[in-house]
């Protein structure tokens, strides 16, 4: 890593908004934090990046950034990625406008879940001008053990947190951040999980809801991050005692696998959608332990067949939606309609389902196999199905 | 003078080999060396049919089983240099020369044996040059094709990856040399015949299956802001300033973000109908939504695409399909509707350097031409007129004070101005140069000649080159768009600034758009899984595109 620092004379600024960040920290991208600066004529800049040798480039660019748009008073902090000078341009740009106007009144109705940033899938889900984040990227709570390892850190460490309010209750909220580093849980993060929890035992909102997408454990920090995927499960443990329910999407990039795949079975109900992956050993894990006879993991068909939302839907595992915010929202809203309560005989009632797929299914060899047991007709057809056309004849 | 002798030569070649076959018919496949000895002699010009896509392969693995005290010193005379077999050859000392186009994967393998001797590179072509000398110089004495299916006579359907093979075929056939062609499936009828049996001398059921790789396939959820922003100028900035019809795209992201906006961004501002209706270009994914869309009337293309075949087939109106339905792709027409028939070129490259050059080629890998330089390449024996071509003609000689006589092809360079982070794409001086030098060519390995470029669109704006009065302006245009690249970094402010004013230099704000505007909401398709619905179920893409 190598850390650079700029000081530009320009004229004072005229923004709205501060602290907000642009980018995520992942390969060929970054992160820009906007501050106040001291200085009112003056623009302070720091840049921490992973391909050193680059000052002079640096220089011209945030200059060219500076000479368009008066930035005097402000501090950027930039965490490189490697990113290159049409991608820093793109996102200095980006941070101006939202510096200048309101993310928090974005119209996201017509976006699609998987496309938007962990903030902005929080954004789009609940009421308007409702989100309150704890731990925001201001307050730099950043990954103790990355830097030691001399890699990027990001100021939110790939999870956003924090209280809003969905269809008119109080809810406590998260997302993974799938780009940064795979949405991996490390120390931070996961206390930032766990914390949002305990801090729901006291505070008792009406639900907490995760949006999940993760491979897992941070390999970097992992001793933490099992730590921290333990104690997370202890914590909605509690919530489940204490009667307030708990529920996930997965509905994004990088699915739910490794200790996050745990604990998406750990929740009352996840939401599932037709891109979204659950599982406790991800597809390249299985390649590698079994072989590539056994599992072949750029066979995305097969994963997709063995570890997608179609497939969870089918066994029960997942509850299934259509892709669209709109969509997402309402199932959400059903679900909370009718909270379902942890009881032993539920939990009986469970184990025996368990008992019997693993039972009915002892000569399956694909998830075809699986489908025809649990009685479908066509289950070849299925995945090729469009989401309506599943729908209609899910169980 | 003795005549009638190639003829006697393959007569005396077939007989001896005629204990191996059945009729046409290779007995037994494990034989397969010991028919190429027999066919095969010494210092023969031989074409191991080597496409883009498709490729013999199990008469490659054969060849390369053949006893090199018998067989030796073969001239290959292929386009391209895919699989390891097509080096194996060299290595095993059964080829020492080669005319090739391009070496795919094979790059740096063909680089390393050229530099120990063992392969002596004659030429690297493009198709159309390879293709025309098959009928001058470098006729095949032998040629190892594949064909998908053939029935019982030994009559082929080559479908939708048909590519090269008649082009090879009818150079070899018609000069007495044997075609010796490998098939995956025997039928009782076929589909269609694309190559008759009497061009047909030996036939082989391989038991290994064709490999045909997906690479046109771009997926939409990779395509970012930087690009969506270079393909708003260049529609309305190049499309829609020169009407242009008729043309070709590179098969990289930038040219798919174009075709993806076609249906929404060009639309809006009123182009369908205007631009782009008669494309030659392979049946990409990323054409589908506007195709439905109505906006493309013709497809020619030089190959097919793995999952678009089902697709293609029910769009008759739009590609070149046989009476049963599917695609025949031709490469040797589809290039020379890229050389003379179109009025855009328009593309992108790993290096420019600061005349408008550019090329592939790095120190390490040396890849070679395929069709790119013809098809961005202006011709001066086109006499036919179109709007596009005039205009862009009329640019150039009002810009030297010269009299039209002629049009000008639209050659469009379309790159960032970084390939990667510390990678930068302008550069004072090609890496072809180095390899030049390294490898005693006797030219430099430039893809598109700077003389022909007439634009280049980066993040940065579009440097219309056309209106540069020499050398030093067209520079200085080229280092305005190359942003902070080393050799954008160099550029003097000051001529840049009245470039600007001469729209030689042209800023996305001149076009009024805005870098907010570039959002991935306005691309027709988001995912691999749109494009599938947007063509009704009929695009199968190859499972490692899907994530459902």
């Amino acid at each position: 890593m190598e850390k650079l620092e700029f000081k530009f004379k320009t004229e004072t600024n005229q923004l709205r908004n501060f602290n907000v960040t642009a980018g995520v920290v992942n390969s060929g991208n970054l992160e820009i934090l906007l501050e106040k600066y001291s200085e009112p004529d003056e623009t302070g800049v720091i840049v921490n990046t992973t391909v050193p040798g680059f000052k002079v480039i640096w220089q011209a660019v945030i200059q060219d950034f500076i000479d368009k748009y008066a930035m005097g008073g402000c501090h950027l902090i930039i965490n490189d990625c490697g990113a290159t000078p049409a991608v820093v341009s793109l996102r200095l740009r980006q941070l101006y406008e939202l510096a200048v106007t309101d993310n928090n009144h974005k119209n996201f109705s017509l976006s699609r879940y998987f496309e938007l940033t962990a903030r902005e899938r929080i954004l789009a889900l609940i009421d308007t001008d409702s989100f309150i984040e704890i731990l925001p990227a201001i307050t730099k709570l950043t990954s103790p053990h990355l830097g030691v390892l001399d890699l990027p850190t990001e100021f939110d460490d790939g999870v956003i947190i924090g209280r809003a309010k969905f269809n008119n209750q109080p809810v406590f909220i998260a997302a993974q951040n799938f780009a940064f580093m795979g949405g991996a849980v490390g120390e931070v993060n996961g206390a930032k999980l766990t914390g949002l929890c305990l801090k729901a035992l006291n505070e008792k909102p009406f639900a907490v809801i995760f949006l999940l997408d993760s491979g897992g454990v941070r390999l970097h920090e992992a001793n933490a991050g099992e730590i921290a995927i333990s104690e997370l499960i202890a914590a909605i443990m509690q919530l489940k005692f204490a009667q307030i329910p708990v529920i996930g999407v997965v509905a994004g990039k990088n699915g739910a696998f490794g200790g996050i795949g745990i604990i998406s079975q750990c929740l009352d109900s996840i939401i599932v959608t037709e891109n979204a992956r659950t599982g406790v050993s991800g597809p390249e894990v299985i390649e590698t332990v079994m072989g590539v006879a056994e599992y072949d993991s750029s066979d995305r068909a097969l994963v997709w067949r063995t570890c997608g939302g179609r497939h969870r839907a089918i066994t029960g595992d997942g509850i299934y939606c259509g892709k669209s915010i709109v969509e997402i929202k309402s199932k959400l809203i059903d679900l909370l309609s009718s909270p379902q309560p942890l009881t032993i005989s539920q939990l009986q009632e469970e184990q025996q389902l368990l008992a019997k797929r693993l039972q009915d299914n002892q000569n399956s060899k694909d998830s075809g196999d699986v489908w025809a047991k649990a009685g479908y007709a066509e289950p070849l057809a299925i995945p090729d199905l469009s989401d309506v056309g599943f729908m209609g004849i899910l169980k | 003078m003795e005549f009638g002798l190639n003829r006697q030569l393959k007569r005396d070649k077939l007989s001896v080999a005629s204990s191996y076959l059945e009729d046409k018919w290779l007995k037994d496949s494990q034989q397969l060396p010991l028919l190429l000895e027999h066919l095969i002699n010494p210092y023969d010009r031989v074409c191991l049919e080597g496409d883009n896509q498709k490729q013999a392969v199990f008469l490659a693995k054969g060849l390369c089983k053949v006893n090199p005290t018998i067989v030796n010193n073969l001239h290959i005379v292929q386009s391209c240099l895919s699989l390891p077999e097509h080096v194996e050859v060299f290595e095993r000392g059964i080829a020492s020369k080669v005319d090739f186009c391009y070496s795919s994967g094979q790059g740096a393998r063909v680089m390393s044996l050229a530099a120990q001797n063992k392969i002596e590179m004659k030429g690297i072509h493009t198709y159309l040059e390879l293709f025309a000398r098959y009928f001058l110089d470098l006729t095949p004495n032998v040629a190892l094709v594949v064909a998908e299916k053939a029935d019982k006579a030994g009559n082929l359907y080559t479908g939708a990856n048909t590519e090269e093979t008649p082009a090879i075929i009818e150079a070899t056939a018609f000069k007495d040399g044997i075609v010796i062609v490998e098939v995956n499936e025997i039928v009782d009828e076929l589909p269609r015949v694309d190559i008759p049996a009497s061009w047909v001398d030996v036939l082989v059921h391989s038991p290994i299956s064709q490999l045909v790789k997906p690479l046109f396939t771009r997926d939409p959820a990779l395509i970012d802001e930087v690009k969506i922003l270079m393909a708003m100028m260049a529609i309305k900035g190049i499309y829609a300033k020169y009407g242009v019809n008729r043309l070709n795209h590179g098969v990289g992201y930038a040219t798919s973000a174009i075709e993806l906006l076609l249906p929404t961004y060009a639309e809006l501002l009123g182009l369908k109908g205007k631009i782009c209706q008669y494309m030659v270009v392979n049946p990409c994914p990323t054409l589908i939504p506007a195709i439905e869309a109505g906006f493309i009337k013709t497809i020619c293309s030089p190959g097919g695409e793995v999952g678009m075949n089902e697709y293609v087939a029910h769009r008759s109106d739009v590609f070149f399909n046989g009476a049963d339905g599917t695609l025949r792709s031709n490469r040797a027409f589809a290039q020379l509707a890229g050389l003379y028939a179109i009025d855009m070129f328009i593309g992108g490259s790993l290096q420019i350097d600061i005349a408008g050059n550019s090329s592939t080629a790095t120190i390490e890998r040396m890849t070679g031409f395929g069709g790119a330089p013809n098809l961005g390449s202006d011709i001066n024996a086109r006499r036919h007129s179109s709007d596009t071509w005039l205009k862009a003609g009329q640019e150039y000689a009002t810009t030297l004070h010269k009299p039209l006589l002629k049009g000008r092809k639209l050659v469009v360079q379309m790159v960032e101005t970084f390939q990667a982070a510390g990678l930068p794409t302008f550069v004072e001086e090609l890496d072809a140069i180095t390899l030049q030098k390294k490898m005693g060519m006797p030219l430099p390995p430039i893809m598109i000649l700077g003389d022909d470029v007439t634009h280049i669109v980066t993040e940065i704006g579009i440097a219309n080159l056309l209106l540069c009065k020499d050398l030093k302006e067209r520079e200085q245009a080229i280092r305005a768009v190359a942003g902070y690249t080393p050799v954008g970094l160099k550029k003097d402010r000051q001529i840049v600034a009245g470039l600007h004013q001469r729209g030689i230099i042209i800023y996305p704000e001149d076009l009024g758009i805005k870098f907010s505007d570039a959002s991935r909401d306005l691309l027709a398709a988001k995912s691999i899984k749109d494009l599938v619905e947007i063509s009704g179920g009929l695009y199968a893409p190859p499972s490692m595109y899907r994530n459902w």
